[in-house]
């Protein structure tokens, strides 16, 4: 091998030295070894390789990007109904739903008054049961989810749980317009989904306390919004398993 | 998703999330399309990777599915540079050029990345994150190695001189302690 045979390898070996092993670097190392005029060319190439390379790997991502791949690979298994929404705007379809939950909260007014939003709110966690949660349920062995698949939730009385609270719980996290959304599973006789977003994110009316049952295909919603959260607890069944949950 | 393959699924993640997107950030330039291609990539993995049935590729194969996204995404409207523009193969490291780089943000280092033709920057940003040998990177881009090789030789050159002029052009902002005027002691 010549130097110039040599310098080809030798401008790509990664300063971390993982690439000795391999048959041509190790005769181009062996190259350099051997070559002054060569080894004082790769120390400097080394040296500024590895400077660029330490710049660029202490760049690191937006803090919420692995939740939101985990959150998005949940709702996107096999049996998932196939993606229809557009590419960057929904990477997954539980986004969606959170996302819509947050939007129609915050965003739009009641079309029918009071209650109205919440209805909204709760048909699309109708559609969010049909195929999510394919990747199990990560919160299921909280504390929180525990107490909830406890004797009697008592859910009407709301949780008195701070978010950062929930976040210890491990529930779900999901940063949709600016806002938190919050999601528990538990289980009792069958799975349920409880989501949350603070009240002051929300856009709740008068009477949106009262409990709303929404119920479609055999799946069931009940929303309704307390002090601090609004809430929307879904599962399957006509919703009186969900009311006798309050 | 079972439970095993969301296991598999998160370590993944972990293991390779942050580098994707340092690669994809210097493709796409922006956060948010940054963000964009690292979710997809997942996301082409849960739906289809998973088969993958050898795990030790699956670096590999989500590197290339970025890559893979991002052509897609740009191919529209994208000039192919003729090899007349090409850049001068491999030039020495200049004695000065480290500390050109220790003088940078990584930011200004992202910057001067984006300054370099495309078709440079792809491989020379793999080599960089050092995930991959250039073997892999040759797999990953789907290009022979002496490519590999003389797309990083030449982008090396590229980078090298937007450095130069990226630290030549950085002035240190000269700030008055409070109460001070400019010039007084």
């Amino acid at each position: 091998m010549n130097n110039q045979d040599a310098k080809f390898y030798l401008s790509a070996y990664r300063p971390s030295g993982d690439d000795a092993r391999d048959p041509a670097m190790a005769d181009a190392l062996e190259q350099a070894r051997r070559d002054p005029g060569l080894r004082e060319w790769f120390e400097r190439e080394q040296a500024h390789d590895g400077a660029v390379s330490a710049k660029l790997k202490s760049i690191t991502p937006p803090a919420d990007l692995r939740t939101t791949i985990l959150a998005g690979a949940r709702a996107s298994g096999p049996n998932r109904v196939p993606w229809q929404q557009s590419r960057w705007a929904a990477l997954a379809a539980m986004l969606v739903m959170v996302g819509t939950i947050v939007t129609l909260l915050v965003r739009t007014p009641s079309a029918t008054g009071g209650s109205g939003g919440l209805v909204d709110v709760a048909g699309y966690a109708l559609r969010d049961l049909a195929g999510s949660h394919v990747g199990g349920f990560p919160t299921e062995q909280s504390d929180l989810a525990k107490r909830l698949s406890g004797e009697q939730p008592l859910l009407a009385k709301g949780l008195d749980m701070t978010p950062e609270q929930l976040r210890e719980q491990g529930c779900h996290t999901l940063k949709v317009g600016g806002h938190d959304v919050f999601e528990v599973c538990f289980k009792r006789d069958q799975y349920y989904h409880l989501y949350l977003v603070r009240r002051s994110d929300a856009r709740v009316e008068q009477g949106d306390e009262h409990p709303i049952l929404v119920s479609k295909l055999s799946k069931a919603a009940l929303s309704w919004a307390d002090e601090r959260y609004v809430y929307v607890l879904a599962g399957e069944g006509d919703g009186q398993n969900l009311r006798a949950l309050l | 998703m079972d439970s095993m393959n969301q296991d598999i699924f998160t370590r993944l993640v972990d293991t390779h999330y942050a580098s994707l997107y340092r690669f994809a950030l210097s493709l796409a330039r922006r956060e948010a399309d940054a963000c964009d291609l690292v979710q997809q990539t997942f996301y082409v993995w849960a739906t289809k990777g998973s088969s993958l049935r050898d795990v030790s590729k699956a670096k590999t194969w989500l590197f290339t599915t970025l890559y893979r996204e991002f052509l897609r995404v740009r191919r529209r409207g994208q000039r192919l540079q003729s090899i007349e523009e090409l850049p001068p193969e491999h030039q020495d490291v200049p004695a000065e050029a480290v500390d050109h780089v220790l003088r940078l943000d990584a930011g200004q280092v992202v910057d001067a990345l984006h300054e370099v033709d495309e078709v440079f920057r792809a491989p020379l940003t793999l080599f960089y994150l050092e995930d991959l040998s250039y073997l892999e990177i040759a797999e990953t881009l789907d290009v022979p190695i002496g490519t590999v090789m003389s797309r990083l030789s030449r982008g090396k050159t590229q980078l090298r001189a937007r450095l130069a002029a990226e630290s030549a052009g950085k002035v240190d902002a000269i700030i008055d302690f409070p109460g001070q005027q400019k010039g007084t002691a």
